[in-house]
């Protein structure tokens, strides 16, 4: 299928039809695909974007059928899609969902797997197009990549066709394992097949990020050292581990968060404007500008970052336990909830302005946010009239909740004498755009199956990622000092707060 | 969402602007005090809708809910005159609220001396135009000089391009849309999606006839397909036919045929909540598709409209219209 030479395409919303395929979902029992997958396939067949030649495929452990996995996709869509069930869709969708119950070792059931997709191909009209998306924990993709390629499903068939794999972040644990598993992968699929989704990219406000800087002419002129002071990137959250402890244990929040949703975020507002909206474009700007990031040597991996675990506290006026009495973890685990990190990008645009990255579990509030902090003024002209110190101006980009937009600025209290206060003027993205958005999977999905991977992350940027907060990694790993430790429900370890102070800055209230 | 609509009546004698004003201020002050803390202003745009007395009353309040600004509605032709109904409008817990007000006016009284005062300078505004026989005259002449888009509903007219000449008369710079167009974007998608092959993309130059199949609707939405057709596949001086085939029952198209020469045909058609196309070549199907379909109500439509924005195929569609059936060409009305 190919639309350069279609006259009427021109302006239209779809940028082409979403040609025939079967979507395999491996790990198909598993929470992403009932909570996300499952949703984001109905609500694109709810908005008409999906081609009747289609088939989902489920391939898990376990003892389903096609009649379970039905009914598994009812019920996820009940529960969890954002727009209500309707009948004539589901009935539309229900005779295309597939299950293949095996191991993911299993070169039998690819085989098998590999006759179900042929069968399709022919009574549902599939065309070839396969889109493989692993939902499975990370340690699973080399298995299903090689397995894949071991039964001849990793090529197209014919020219037109195509064979995507989407594996989802974390893309390995550190820089080694992140390198050895770009190479399985290689091995079998090329890098333009690979998709690697981190769902942060999909969400639109932070897509807006790109719209706010490059679309706008009034902020790129002041977006760099000459007017910024320090840019402060947060991802708080307020819940513990949960039922996540056994993974979080081993992963912890600068492999959970740090290299891939903060550095995403960090890498959208410092990079260069791309030449163009397009995959290749955008991301080698966000790779150009991680690695333009100052690689801290162990000596500053240690005094640049702060770690830090939660204890028992209160969150929400609820007693909650501390990291180590939760469920799957280790007694003694020495694994971070928090960590914050001051990061330098050695390039014409940023010399010497910090760019302050800080996330963690069990924090006071949910909130995720980049802030902006301007430059003061150069010349104290209020001074002589006995005033306080006149705040900077902050522009903050808010992800979650209350996605929008602030700017901070000085305004004149009214009355006689001179005195300043700080003002905010508030964009709100949800009541400005009141039209319910899209989840991200579905954005990311549709991507996909476009073959658009503008939102998707590229081999080398994970690893320059990688690269980044490995070296946090060994350093924290050398430490043998107890790691600093912050009571549930509060902004995170004392020694965070340090980290600012030293430079004479504070971080932003949660 | 729950909706909440908080109104006050000027009485006649103390209607204007600054009144109108003063309220929307009033209102907004008592909000932020009261009720809503965290109530804002944050607009999009300015929207002044012309309706006539007697006509449909336009139910603005979804268009103001998913789209915060300020709505004028204009009712001309009142028998008797009244006063003005000044609101603030938004959905509970959204935390903003667009300004309404009503006027309504008789023939006598001067409409667009009533809505200029109250556009504001830095928001683009619209113009939703529901009674095309407001076009006419030297008030509408003045509005349009201050609109930066105007939004006509052609469906149902048998010549939509008649309008739209009268528009570019008066502001050939404006911004145009059209629900009529906008209506027809799911016909667009799937006709699109239809030649998205690149060998049956190659059939297009090869058009012979439009043929369109409906009710009392087609003949504006058929010659709007057809125009889309002819100005993208560049045929202005070799227009393939436009055949009307039916005009019973009710609403829009039911089904639009594309003829080529060679013996292709591309049959479009509507079928309960799906649009379908299929392309036949000599009789043997070469590719189908289909696309969800809802009949959108007029608020929906205006907000679609709104939220797409400036549309370049549309400008150019209604420029050919305009151009080869009323002989208005960019410069002015051809001699």
């Amino acid at each position: 299928m190919s639309s350069t030479q279609n006259p009427l395409r021109e302006g239209l919303t779809h940028v082409a039809t979403v040609p025939p395929f079967v979507l395999v979902i491996f790990g198909a029992g598993g929470d992403l695909t009932r909570r996300k997958l499952i949703p984001a396939i109905y609500n694109l067949m709810l908005d008409g974007l999906l081609p009747q030649e289609m088939a989902i495929v489920g391939f898990s452990r376990g003892d389903d059928t096609d009649e379970t996995f039905r009914k598994m996709a009812h019920d996820a869509i009940e529960e969890f899609s954002r727009r209500p069930l309707e009948e004539d869709v589901w009935n539309t969708l229900q005779p295309m969902l597939h299950f293949v119950a095996a191991d993911f070792d299993d070169a039998e059931a690819y085989k098998k797997l590999g006759t179900l997709l042929t069968k399709l191909d022919r009574e549902a009209g599939t065309g070839g197009n396969r889109l493989f998306y692993c939902a499975t924990p990370p340690s699973q993709y080399p298995v299903i990549a090689e397995r894949l390629g071991a039964a001849g499903l990793n090529h197209a068939r014919r020219d037109d066709s195509f064979v995507r794999l989407v594996v989802e972040k974390p893309f390995g644990h550190d820089t080694e394992s992140a390198v050895a598993l770009n190479r399985e992968l290689h091995d079998v699929f090329e890098e333009g097949q690979i998709y690697r989704l981190d769902h942060y990219l999909g969400k639109e406000t932070v897509q807006n990020i790109l719209v706010f800087r490059f679309g706008n002419g009034i902020f790129e002129p002041v977006w760099n050292r000459q007017y910024i002071d320090h840019v402060q990137i947060t991802v708080a959250e307020s819940i513990g581990v949960g039922t996540r402890g056994g993974y979080y244990d081993h992963a912890g929040a600068a492999r959970d968060m740090l290299q891939n949703h903060l550095m995403q975020l960090l890498a959208l507002v410092a990079m260069e404007p791309p030449v163009a909206f397009s995959a290749d474009a955008v991301r080698d700007e966000k790779v150009k500008v991680l690695r333009a990031i100052h690689p801290f040597t162990t000596r500053e991996a240690v005094a640049e970052s702060v770690r830090g675990q939660y204890e028992a506290g209160l969150v929400d006026g609820k007693d909650v336990p501390g990291y180590l009495d939760e469920v799957d973890v280790a007694a003694d685990s020495r694994t971070e909830t928090f960590v914050a990190a001051r990061f330098l990008v050695d390039n014409w645009r940023w010399a010497g302005v910090p760019f302050y990255l800080r996330t963690g579990k069990r924090l006071a509030k949910r909130v995720s946010e980049i802030a902006i902090q301007f430059q003061r003024v150069p010349h104290r002209f209020f001074q002589s009239l006995d005033m306080p110190e006149i705040e900077p101006n902050v522009l903050t980009l808010r992800i979650q909740p209350d996605e929008g937009i602030s700017l901070k600025f000085g305004a004149k209290v009214p009355g006689p004498t001179i005195r300043i206060q700080g003002v905010n003027m508030d964009f709100f993205y949800g009541s400005t755009f009141a039209d319910q958005s899209p989840e991200a999977y579905e954005r990311l999905v549709l991507d996909c199956l476009h073959g658009d991977s503008t939102l998707f992350t590229r081999h080398d940027e994970v690893e320059t990622a990688w690269g980044l907060v490995s070296s946090l990694l060994n350093a924290w790993a050398r430490e043998t000092s107890p790691i600093p430790v912050y009571p549930a429900g509060s902004a995170g370890p004392e020694e965070a707060m340090a980290l600012l102070e030293r430079e004479g800055r504070r971080w932003r209230r949660l | 969402m729950d909706r909440e609509r908080n109104m006050v009546e000027i009485p006649l004698d103390d209607v204007s602007s600054e009144r109108v004003e003063e309220v929307w201020a009033d209102l907004l002050k008592s909000e932020q005090e009261n009720a809503h803390p965290g109530l804002v202003r944050t607009h999009t745009r300015t929207l002044v809708i012309l309706s006539a007395a007697g006509g449909a009353r336009p139910d603005v309040e979804p268009v103001a809910l998913s789209h915060p600004g300020r709505y004028i509605t204009v009712t001309v032709g009142q028998t008797a005159a009244r006063g003005a109904a000044v609101s603030l409008f938004g959905a509970s817990g959204l935390g903003a609220a667009s300004e309404l007000v009503d006027l309504p006016l008789t023939a006598h009284q001067y409409w667009a001396e009533a809505v200029l005062p109250l556009l504001r300078p830095d928001m683009p505004v619209s113009g939703l135009i529901t009674d095309l026989d407001l076009l006419q005259g030297d008030e509408f002449h003045e509005l349009a000089l201050n609109l930066d888009t105007v939004v006509l509903d052609t469906r149902g007219i048998s010549r939509p391009s008649k309008p739209w000449a009268r528009v570019f008369g008066e502001n050939p710079r404006i911004t145009p849309m059209d629900l009529a167009w906008h209506s027809l974007q799911p016909w667009r998608e799937v006709a699109a999606a239809a030649f998205d092959p690149d060998d049956l993309a190659a059939l297009l130059p090869a058009l012979e006839t439009v043929a369109a199949v409906g009710g009392p609707e087609a003949d504006s939405l058929a010659t709007w397909l057809h125009g889309w057709i002819v100005e993208r596949t560049d045929r202005q001086d070799d227009e393939p036919a436009l055949e009307f085939s039916s005009r019973r029952g009710q609403g829009g198209l039911r089904s639009v045929e594309l003829r080529f020469a060679g013996g292709a045909v591309c049959c479009i058609s509507s079928t309960g909540r799906q649009l379908r196309a299929e392309v036949e070549v000599h009789g043997r199907t070469m590719h189908a598709v289909h696309q969800a379909w809802n009949e959108p109500s007029w608020a929906r439509l205006v907000s679609g409209c709104l939220a797409h924005g400036y549309d370049p195929v549309f400008h150019h569609t209604v420029r050919h219209l305009v151009e080869t059936r009323e002989g208005l060409h960019e410069e002015g009305v051809d001699a």
